[in-house]
């Protein structure tokens, strides 16, 4: 039975590596190992809580806005402090712009290639695909001189031999069913989203202080300066600008990455069942859209269990807990038990082979990553999780936005619960979220302009303020899903604190139970026709976003013949 | 947007010791204010890839700070360039190389890549989480910082010669 290792190098979360087994061309069995110890955990004990967020912004190398994020809520929930009306919305357009960025730059940028051969665009002719761009949007960038420029661009590209983001790819693999034309369109898109993603970064340059990495979150508020007259920060000139990139990005969203998505989606249609996955969804929810009410969120907060479209069941923090038994740490006692983040330990005990290993088969632990569960049960969270929770909750513009979908590619919502079903969710909560952005700015720009400019509450920045002991907990919808931050403070200091991360979540190994973590159980029975160049894996796992490039190492048990081929 | 005639950019993940070096390089420039060329653009890229891209498509020069795995003591401090940098940025010498790889890649595809590049790499020792370096790694910061300056205005120099 052929095994295949995927080891993909990340420098973000570390490193990630999947197992399949795999039999009649189909995956039989899988494992995901998290092989880099993060001891972030292990920096922040006995720091001052208030810069804690300085240092786990640092934890992602894509996400530094998100972990500031939840590491301000997490304290800010344990001193009891109710943050301004600005602060909030400023929050909500980092956070909202992040979404948008990353999302864009996932479908064109790290995973489109899993579905677009881009030399088959070589071959297309320009002029039957500036018909099918007109056939799928009013995006006015469709001449045929506009593809035939593109392609040429390609050509000159590919015939330099030096293929960079194109390198290595499965060119060719009958996997990839999209026509010349189709795959000439995906790759001008791809290359528009590069042009495009580097205008709309600028909206943290101008919230988040110092480009690239935000300097204005603070425990209380933010620290931008907000007058419309201010020269620095926010002000009218910085506003109109933040209204113009929001705009841009909408239409970029509503013409261009919507029906790229469909198109793909309508191609594809057997990814409507194939990876479907644990069947439980999670989402902390977030978003408020009235700032002095969190209740209010775009995104509900909730649980869909067993793909049980007709209930949502509420999420409660002391549910939430983390096994060992299969990962490489110690816990007091006997390493059996379950933890809730508050009581968390992060204490490495590596028990796996010596570096570099052909298998992790026959180790009990096998990765770096914790295995997180709510009420025992596994948990999918991340676009999907938030789209679905949403759609079963009722929330109007998210029914709205995935009624329209399905019902272009004629299929139920039962559909969602698959590889497809994640792509399309990530692409439809940028439509949802882009006209929030729109209100927040001008919620903004209104109390900018009549003067209220309070961004932070300062009344317990003093630690004679704090009682001796708290504990607090920030949640947080980021990009890849719910993520939760953990602080335990005693005598003003940092006592525990832990991270629980969407790739956690979607990563995690087994759990004391046997029970599969998200990607291992969304594996089962994906299609593997070529095992030298497994790309069927490659799109379940990366329509998790996880945020990586992959090495794929392919391992024949009776050969021992390794062939090794990196992916993008 | 007006041209940055040379940008140093650190890169490195500060939370895992010596891998943070390039973060640590930039930190000091900036606090030592060393003698560079007038309009250089020094900045801290800590472990981003793609999100770099506006900054490196503004400027006419770039050099990369970065820990580098080039199988030398720890504090060995090296320019990589030419050839030799495009094999690196291909391969992956340090444990964030894909974002650096992916950022030159992306440059380089929408025609945005700064003519002149450089890497100064520098060999860690632990790679342990800690946000402080080790103790040779810590001296080499002062050599690296040397080398960059010296490098910014060769690459100013080759500008006005070109």
């Amino acid at each position: 039975m052929p095994r295949i290792a995927i080891d993909p190098i990340t420098r973000i979360e570390g490193h990630l590596r999947i197992e399949v087994e795999v039999e009649n061309e189909r995956v039989r069995d899988a494992w995901s190992s998290g092989t880099m110890f993060r001891g972030l955990e292990l920096i922040l004990r006995g720091r001052d809580p208030r810069e804690a967020w300085f240092f786990a912004q640092r934890a992602c190398g894509v996400c530094t806005t998100v972990h500031a994020l939840a590491s301000v809520r997490a304290v800010e929930n344990a001193l009891g402090i109710a943050v301004p009306e600005n602060a909030r919305l400023v929050r909500n357009i980092i956070a909202g712009t992040q979404f948008i960025h990353d999302h864009v730059i996932h479908f064109f940028h790290l995973h489109a290639l899993d579905w677009v051969d881009v030399v088959s665009a070589t071959k297309a002719d320009p002029a039957a695909a500036s018909r099918l761009a007109q056939s799928l949007s009013e995006w006015p960038k469709s001449s045929v001189e506009y593809f035939k420029g593109v392609q040429d661009r390609l050509k000159a590209f590919v015939g330099s031999g030096q293929l960079g983001p194109f390198a290595n790819g499965y060119w060719g693999h009958p996997a990839y069913r999209l026509p010349p034309e189709g795959n000439l369109l995906a790759v001008a898109h791809y290359l528009e989203a590069l042009e495009w993603q580097r205008d709309i970064v600028r909206i943290h340059a101008i919230l988040g202080g110092k480009n690239p990495h935000p300097q204005t979150y603070a425990v209380g508020g933010m620290t931008l300066r907000m007058g419309a007259d201010s020269p620095t920060g926010l002000n009218a000139a910085t506003m109109s600008n933040i209204d113009t990139m929001l705009a841009g990005a909408r239409t970029f969203v509503n013409q261009v990455l919507i029906p790229d998505v469909l198109y793909v989606a309508s191609a594809y249609r057997d990814w409507f069942d194939i990876g479907r996955g644990i069947g439980n969804y999670m989402a902390y929810g977030d978003f408020a859209t009235d700032v002095n009410d969190e209740s209010s969120v775009l995104f509900p907060r909730g649980r869909v269990m067993g793909r049980d479209l007709g209930r949502v069941q509420p999420v409660d923090q002391a549910q939430i807990a983390e096994s060992i038994v299969h990962s490489w740490y110690e816990y007091e006692p006997d390493g059996q038990g379950a933890k809730h983040p508050w009581k968390g330990e992060t204490r490495p005990r590596y028990a796996g082979p010596n570096p570099p290993f052909e298998s992790l088969e026959g180790y009990e632990k096998y990765s770096w990553l914790k295995a997180p569960r709510y009420d025992e049960e596994p948990m999918e969270v991340g676009p999907l999780a938030r789209m679905i929770v949403g759609y079963a909750s009722g929330k109007r513009e998210i029914r709205e936005a995935i009624d329209a979908a399905l019902g272009k590619l004629g299929v139920g919502p039962e559909k969602l619960f698959s590889t497809m079903g994640r792509i399309a969710a990530r692409a439809l909560e940028c439509q949802v979220l882009l006209p929030a952005l729109e209100g927040w700015a001008r919620q903004l720009r209104s109390n900018l302009e009549s003067g209220r400019v309070q961004v932070a509450d300062s009344s317990k920045w003093n630690p004679d303020t704090w009682p001796a002991d708290a504990q607090g907990f920030g949640w947080e919808e980021a990009p890849r899903g719910a993520l939760g931050h953990w602080v335990v403070i005693k005598n003003k200091r940092i006592e525990n604190y832990q991270l629980v991360v969407p790739s956690t979540w979607n990563g995690s190994p087994r759990d004391g139970a046997g029970r599969r973590g998200a990607w291992e159980e969304a594996l089962i029975d994906t299609p593997v026709v070529n095992a030298d160049q497994p790309v069927e894996v490659l799109r379940t796992v990366h329509s998790f976003d996880p945020c990586m490039a992959c090495a794929v190492h392919v391992c024949d048990p009776q050969g021992g013949q390794s062939v090794e081929v990196r992916v993008l | 947007m007006s041209r940055v005639p040379v940008l140093v950019l650190g890169l490195g993940n500060v939370l895992l010791g010596d891998e943070g070096v390039g973060v640590h390089v930039i930190q000091a420039i900036a606090a030592d204010r060393p003698a560079l060329p007038a309009g250089t653009q020094v900045v801290d890229g800590g472990t981003l890839g793609l999100e770099l891209l506006p900054v490196v498509s503004d400027a006419d020069a770039l050099i990369l700070v970065d820990a580098a795995d080039l199988g030398q003591q720890p504090g060995a401090v090296n320019v990589v360039s030419g050839d030799s940098l495009r094999a690196r940025l291909a391969g992956h010498v340090s444990p964030h190389q894909a974002g650096a790889g992916d950022l030159i890649a992306a440059a380089r595809l929408m025609g945005v890549l700064p003519g002149r590049m450089a890497m100064v790499g520098i060999q860690p020792g632990s790679l342990e989480p800690a946000v402080t370096l080790s103790e040779p790694v810590e001296a080499a910061v002062a050599r690296a910082v040397g080398i960059v300056c010296e490098l910014a205005r060769e690459m100013v120099e080759l500008r006005a010669y070109a």
